[in-house]
């Protein structure tokens, strides 16, 4: 199981939901480039444009770490960062859990991805008054001792703790990219997990990613906000479990 | 507790210099201050347990709240210095710094979140105009960046265009000097052997000639075929027919040999006796820096001995040419290193360059060694 955790913290957002997978799977964690221990010196404009650069570094991790069948879970983001990957290597991956999915923030036409272009701007310029976790004479000492993460502690919010200019950037592209047309290219199995009253991404966000992805399937939440794995860790557990099994008796029944 | 405290820390809580909202986990508001109300112009009736206090936000502070704010909650605990922006009834959102933090533990088993806003409203405006500051210097920095990077690409091209400037010249001045050599040698060379063969003829004769005419005669036919070795030298140093018939090992040999005759010095060629024929373009080239090597310490050093060696390396054919004189002064040789200035070593390194090699000179008072260094194609 691959989990890629979302804009805004790093894998530490996993840790109440991968305990509970540790027994079935080998468990698979990474930070984008830009949050957490990363290496920031990795970050390139031109290769993180799109997100197919992350969905690059998803399969790069993949073949390096000869990962087979593997069970993606993405947060965010990350779901879509998922499906793109999926697409280019549909091989790699057995299922897909996508955890909050939105192919594109802004509105559009019918097309109500919540957002106007004005609201992405405004918060590219309130990325710039919170720099959370990150000062500029800290941080060289921390990404320098990675060994050391008593360092990071100092910090406040050292989980949301990202390079600033790569935050935006990220931010920039998690947000203003248009991915609604790369979904019925998907051949994966997936199963999404929509929250209830997910500003983020509302639930005809959600309806729509199931209408376009075939061979998905759409569990409603009870669960609130955006990151139900850490409101409700229970919940979201349950439901992945309940839809890999799915997924493995389906693959059983067509083998018979 | 005593009544009195108790009405007392009500009126604290209500009139603190800060806004105070409790929350549950998620978001919803189950207790605000007066403070709080005041600033951003609601009644406590709008508030409790109808909004959560992420609606409170303005649209980037509702999606920070999802992307950043409950995620630190839920991971530390707590969150520290948060500045959004607070929508307010008919007023201008009101900037906050909102700390917060999770009480674990109660009675009843659920979580509440306690959080403390402050104005932030001068802090915003000198924050901002630091900002500003920043992105003012920033474009500043990428403007002349820009430019230097314009600059810099304007200049490597001059110098590329330079480079095959210096090339093309080179390439000319080879397949001149290659046809001014054969012409010398087919065409004079020619004539002065028809003139010396008739002067031949008529020296037979020279029994009927005044001894005056006979001396002249006899001298005519020494300077004859002094003109005819000379004519022969110099072609042969514009293009070495040695070279394209036998190869460089026969060509540099023949060319040290003589230089060491006409200029009166010691020159010691060491070849390695591995190396085979080169390609054509190679062997012209190693031949033509040894030639202006060897003219440069005839002229400049002053120095009697010089050494030319090659080496044939496994990946690569090193050349060598070291002389004992006066060596070249720092800043001249400073300014032959950085740019290569003056025609000579410049057409040296340019032929390395041409052939994937380099070229490098080194100078002491007591000596210059010139050493090139090709990669086997």
């Amino acid at each position: 199981m691959l989990f890629a955790h979302g804009y805004g913290c790093d894998q530490n957002m996993w840790r109440l939901m991968t305990p509970a997978f540790e027994d079935e799977y080998k468990i698979v964690l990474f930070d984008h480039v830009g949050a957490g221990d990363s290496d920031l010196g990795s970050f390139s404009r031109s290769r993180y444009a799109t997100l197919d650069g992350y969905a690059k570094d998803v399969l790069e991790i993949c073949s390096d770490l000869n990962l087979e069948n593997v069970v993606f879970v993405g947060h965010s983001v990350s779901a879509m960062i998922g499906v793109l990957a999926a697409i280019v290597e549909p091989g790699r991956f057995d299922q897909l859990v996508l955890i909050g999915p939105s192919p594109y923030y802004l509105n559009d036409g019918d097309y109500r991805g919540g957002y106007s272009r004005d609201d992405i701007d405004g918060l590219l310029d309130f990325l710039d008054r919170n720099h959370l976790g990150w000062s500029t004479t800290m941080a060289p000492v921390i990404m320098g001792n990675p060994d050391r993460p008593e360092l990071s502690a100092e910090l406040a919010n050292s989980f949301c703790r990202t390079e600033p200019e790569i935050a935006k950037h990220f931010a920039r592209v998690t947000f203003l990219s248009d991915n609604r047309a790369d979904l019925p290219k998907l051949k994966t199995p997936s199963l999404i997990l929509q929250c209830a009253e997910d500003v983020i991404a509302p639930l005809p966000v959600g309806q729509y990613v199931h209408r376009h992805l075939k061979n998905s399937s759409l569990a409603l939440m009870k669960a609130t906000g955006h990151c139900p794995h850490l409101s409700a860790p229970e919940e979201t557990v349950a439901l992945t479990k309940r839809g890999l099994a799915q997924f493995e008796s389906e693959r059983k029944s067509m083998e018979v | 507790m005593n009544p009195q405290l108790i009405d007392e820390s009500a009126r604290l809580y209500d009139a603190a210099p800060c806004g105070y909202v409790s929350t549950l986990a998620d978001g919803t508001i189950v207790s605000v201050n007066k403070t709080l109300l005041d600033w951003i112009g609601y009644v406590r009736e709008d508030l409790i347990s109808c909004k959560r206090m992420q609606d409170l936000f303005t649209t980037p502070g509702k999606i920070f709240y999802e992307t950043h704010y409950a995620p630190l909650l839920h991971m530390q605990g707590f969150v520290r210095e948060v500045a959004v922006d607070l929508i307010c009834k008919g007023r201008p959102p009101l900037p906050v710094l909102i700390n917060s933090a999770r009480q674990n533990g109660r009675a009843d088993g659920s979580v509440l979140i306690h959080s403390a806003f402050f104005n932030a409203t001068d802090r915003l405006r000198y924050e901002s105009s630091l900002l500003n500051a920043r992105r003012d210097l920033e474009g500043e920095v990428k403007k002349r960046t820009a430019e230097l990077e314009a600059e810099i690409s304007e200049r490597k091209r001059a110098e590329g265009n330079l480079r095959e400037l210096t090339s093309k010249l080179l390439r000319l001045r080879d397949d001149e000097q290659r046809r001014l050599a054969r012409e010398l040698h087919d065409s004079v060379g020619q004539m002065l052997a028809a003139l010396r063969m008739n002067l031949a003829i008529i020296e037979n004769e020279s029994g009927n000639l005044t001894p005056q005419a006979a001396a002249a005669l006899s001298e005519n036919a020494r300077w004859t075929s002094e003109i005819s070795a000379e004519i022969r030298t110099i072609s042969h140093l514009l293009h070495p027919p040695l070279l394209d018939e036998v190869g460089l090992t026969s060509a540099l040999t023949w060319y040290v040999d003589g230089l060491a005759v006409r200029a009166g010095m010691k020159i010691n060629l060491e070849i390695s006796p591995q190396l085979a024929r080169l390609p054509e373009e190679q062997e012209l080239a190693i031949f033509r820096i040894v030639q202006e090597c060897l003219t440069n310490v005839h002229r400049h050093s002053r120095s009697k001995t010089a050494a030319v060696r090659l080496v044939s390396l496994p990946e690569s054919i090193r050349v060598e040419v070291e002389d004992q004189g006066t060596g070249i002064l720092p800043e001249m040789l400073a300014e032959l290193r950085s740019f290569g200035s003056g025609v000579g070593f410049r057409g040296m390194r340019e032929r390395a360059r041409q052939l994937g090699g380099n070229l490098d000179i080194a100078s002491n008072m007591h000596g210059t060694i010139v050493t090139a260094t090709f990669p086997r194609s």
